[in-house]
């Protein structure tokens, strides 16, 4: 089964996606509420996929991301952010995120998105 | 996508992000420059921003998209707060806590007019500061200058083909500036882009090509040698791309008609404004890293299910009370001591539980700096709110009940409590008045303490009062203490308009606020002093449901006594009973105390008088009153769990709940606070 993990610092935000993975078959390995326990989350799981949000306490999504990167360059990371993050989202694809959704999640089109990574 | 199942969490943590709003706006009103305190102001509009989006939520998504919008030149340092726009913000954070509120009562936000109205507000003080906003003019063709056709000979002479590329990116797509940033790291792989329609800075500020069917459309022009299939194959990998189009252009002729005569196309402009902010708020956004407090490691659990543990390990420490019982009877070592064992693991969980359901008392408090900013405001009085002890633990089910009482008593200090400045000046106090809000344990209680250093209450007035209302005779008037005259203000009817300004103004509703104290098994009191302050003093058990008790027998009925309200247990030889007044007392070290027979009081069945026996006393004292209830035989000390028991059958509220006890007898708990 394909291993995700959920980064979002809104718990509310987690368990939208948690749904929406699972109810399609996906495993969730790992939450993780800021960058620096996504990092650890990371290593230790070592998940397929990550969805990482992008505004977070201590250490945002795109730092965490650029970490992930550096531990992983094949990492699958999927960025979500909210509406109007369009440098953040850029940069994020700079440093090497594989795709975005933009809340609010359609379910559709977050699976649309991971099927595309994934399968 | 069913949402019905997110509404707690969503409401849990609406919350958690209102009082953080709420904490940081009154820091913000201290220090209007704190970048680190705009941030987490920023944040919380924008995780609120997107929860409520996704529950579907407009009014707050709209209010608190304008809020952030209003922040961000805050943030920047392009604009300081002022106190207008603190008050503005203060007022969105009332409006978003009325739209939760809503939103926990009928599980939808109210149609709010007062939400465009804020919203108007917003954009007004937004649009005062930050008109430098322009439209970006695009021209409608792709034209070729003197450059792009050397590029375009000079990728023919090396055997590229120049083939457009038409992108036409998901109308629904909520980023297609992203999107386009995406086909153009696709599209430089595979060769040399010579020409954007529209230009890169026009797609990152919103400006985009449109067809009849697509909103987002952009053109390429591409040198390249791949072939045209995997070109399409791969944009078509990107998500949101509707639709790709692959032209070879074999003439520079050719191309230039191709592109500019698509009639249909016409530029727009897709939201420049809120473009144009992104960037900059991700500049703030990068410094907000490391400033937000760390995540509690916790887990969120309903607190039904707590309630249900904490009703299951009741049943363990009644039926684990038995066991113990039951080895003891048959006398067997080894069983003792295995029942020992798991006596002392009981205990272990049960401490545990108990502590599950406790939480920091600050969930309370932390509404007040807000209570006492805006109240103070409005009465014109300078007040200084101390609060301590917030990090005391208390019962979750008296968080939930207190808040009320408190908030009626510290408005009580502020209105009537605390003199005016120019009045305190005149009595040599400092002009600005103090109110201490504070909790601390004592032994298994809580004392939460209102005080203040304004006039204080006159206890000749009271009695006054009390006489002309007929509570008390002039008689009883003489030899009451200082405290039980205090005690009077929290009789129902006492407080009335007139009193009010007579009496501080104490006394209003003071009655509701002794009663909702009782029920929660607590005790509330009054000390005053004239010109120097008042201060109520609230004792609440600290945790609840699980309480030691001491197992009384009278006839044939047994009742249990709350261990914490009993002082000693005495026998005492009938003849010593006294009468004054017709009531019944004992004289316990030079002390006379009331006697209560508790046969008498509760009209228990099968119970016969032995005036020869010695009385055996239990000695109860509830808030330096005591009070002898006389029972017939002690059974011994024992835990109970406290059970609810309909109100309505227990007569005089003498009853406070019931317990089952380890022979599966049931006991009724008296309650000690009414039968003083």
């Amino acid at each position: 089964m394909t291993k995700v993990l959920i980064v979002d610092d809104a718990a509310f935000m987690r368990m939208i996606l948690k749904d929406i993975l699972s109810k399609a078959g996906y495993e969730i390995v790992g939450e993780a509420a800021n960058g620096n326990e996504a990092l650890d989350h990371y290593n230790k799981s070592k998940p397929d996929l990550v969805t990482m949000d992008i505004t977070m306490p201590e250490c945002d999504g795109v730092t965490a991301l650029k970490n992930i990167m550096a531990s992983n360059p094949a990492a699958n990371v999927i960025m979500c952010s909210a509406m109007g993050q369009q440098a953040m989202v850029i940069e994020s694809i700079q440093a090497g995120a594989k795709d975005f959704i933009v809340k609010p999640f359609q379910p559709q089109r977050v699976l649309e998105a991971v099927k595309k990574l994934v399968g | 996508m069913n949402l019905e199942q997110y509404l707690g969490l969503f409401i849990d943590e609406s919350k958690e992000n209102l009082q953080i709003l709420n904490d940081n706006l009154l820091k913000l009103e201290k220090a209007p420059a704190s970048t680190e305190i705009l941030n987490e102001i920023f944040r919380v509009a924008h995780t609120f921003k997107g929860m409520s989006r996704t529950m579907g939520f407009n009014n707050i998504a709209d209010l608190t998209h304008n809020m952030e919008n209003l922040l961000e030149p805050l943030r920047s340092g392009k604009k300081q707060a002022d106190g207008k726009i603190v008050d503005i913000l203060f007022s969105c954070l009332d409006k978003l806590e009325n739209l939760v509120d809503s939103v926990i009562e009928k599980g939808t936000e109210n149609k709010d007019n007062l939400v465009n109205e804020l919203v108007e507000k917003l954009k007004a003080v937004i649009n005062s500061e930050s008109s430098e906003q322009s439209n970006i003019s695009v021209g409608q063709k792709m034209e070729f200058n003197e450059y792009d056709r050397a590029v375009i000979d000079e990728a023919l002479s090396q055997g590229l083909i120049p083939k457009e590329i038409t992108v036409s990116i998901a109308n629904e797509c909520v980023l297609p500036g992203v999107r386009s940033y995406m086909v153009n790291s696709v599209l430089e792989n595979m060769g040399e882009i010579i020409k954007y329609c529209p230009t890169v800075e026009e797609i990152e500020s919103g400006v985009f090509l449109q067809t009849n069917d697509s909103q987002y459309v952009i053109k390429v022009l591409l040198a390249t040698k791949e072939d045209t299939e995997e070109i399409k194959n791969k944009l078509l990998d990107i998500s949101e791309i509707a639709n790709v189009e692959v032209i070879n252009v074999s003439s520079l002729a050719q191309k230039a008609e191709n592109l500019s005569e698509d009639a249909s196309s016409k530029i727009i402009t897709v939201e420049e404004t809120e473009a144009n902010e992104e960037n900059k708020k991700e500049d703030g956004a990068q410094v907000q890293k490391g400033i937000s407090k760390v995540a509690n490691q916790t887990i969120r659990v309903n607190s039904g299910r707590l309630d249900i543990l904490m009703n299951l390990v009741g049943e363990l420490v009644i039926n684990k009370t038995r066991v113990f019982q039951l080895s003891r009877d048959l006398a067997n070592h080894d069983l003792i001591n295995a029942a020992g064992f798991m006596e002392n693991i009981t205990g272990e969980i049960q401490e545990i539980v108990m502590k599950l359901r406790l939480v920091p008392i600050d969930q309370v408090f932390n509404r007040f700096p807000r209570l006492v900013r805006d109240i103070s405001k409005s009465l014109n009085k300078d007040v200084n709110l101390v609060i301590k002890g917030k990090e005391i633990e208390i019962d979750r089910a008296v968080i939930d009940e207190i808040g009320d009482p408190l908030v009626h008593l510290i408005r009580n200090s502020l209105d009537h409590g605390l003199e005016t400045p120019e009045d305190r000046i005149k009595k040599d106090k400092p002009a600005k008045g103090t109110i201490e809000l504070s909790a601390l344990s004592e032994g298994d209680n809580i004392l939460i303490r209102i005080s203040d250093d304004g006039r204080g209450i006159d206890p000749e007035k009271i009695k006054k009062k009390a006489i002309d209302k007929g509570f008390i005779t002039q008689e009883t008037a003489r030899s009451m203490s200082e405290n039980e005259i205090f005690d009077l203000i929290f009789k129902a009817g006492f407080s009335t308009v007139e009193v009010a300004t007579d009496l501080s103004g104490r006394g209003v509703g003071m009655d509701v606020v002794k009663s909702k104290v009782s029920t929660l098994g607590g005790t509330a009191s009054i000390s005053s002093k004239v010109d120097k302050g008042t201060t109520v003093t609230i004792t609440l058990p600290s945790t609840m449901a699980i309480i030691q008790a001491l197992l009384v027998k009278t006839g044939n009925e047994t009742y249990a006594l709350p261990l914490n309200y009993i002082n000693e247990v005495i026998d005492i030889p009938a003849a010593q009973v006294k009468k004054i007044q017709n009531r019944e007392v004992i004289t316990v070290r030079d002390k006379t105390i009331p006697l209560m027979r508790v046969a008498e009081l509760l009209e228990t069945p099968d119970y016969e008088e032995d005036s020869e026996k010695p009385l055996t006393v239990v000695i109860v004292r509830s808030h330096d009153r005591y009070c002898g209830l006389s029972v017939s035989e002690l059974i011994g000390q024992q835990e109970i769990v406290i059970k609810p028991i309909n109100k309505k059958l227990c007569s005089e509220n003498f009853i406070s709940g019931a317990t089952t006890l380890g022979n599966g007898d049931v006991a009724f708990i008296l309650n000690i606070n009414t039968l003083i």
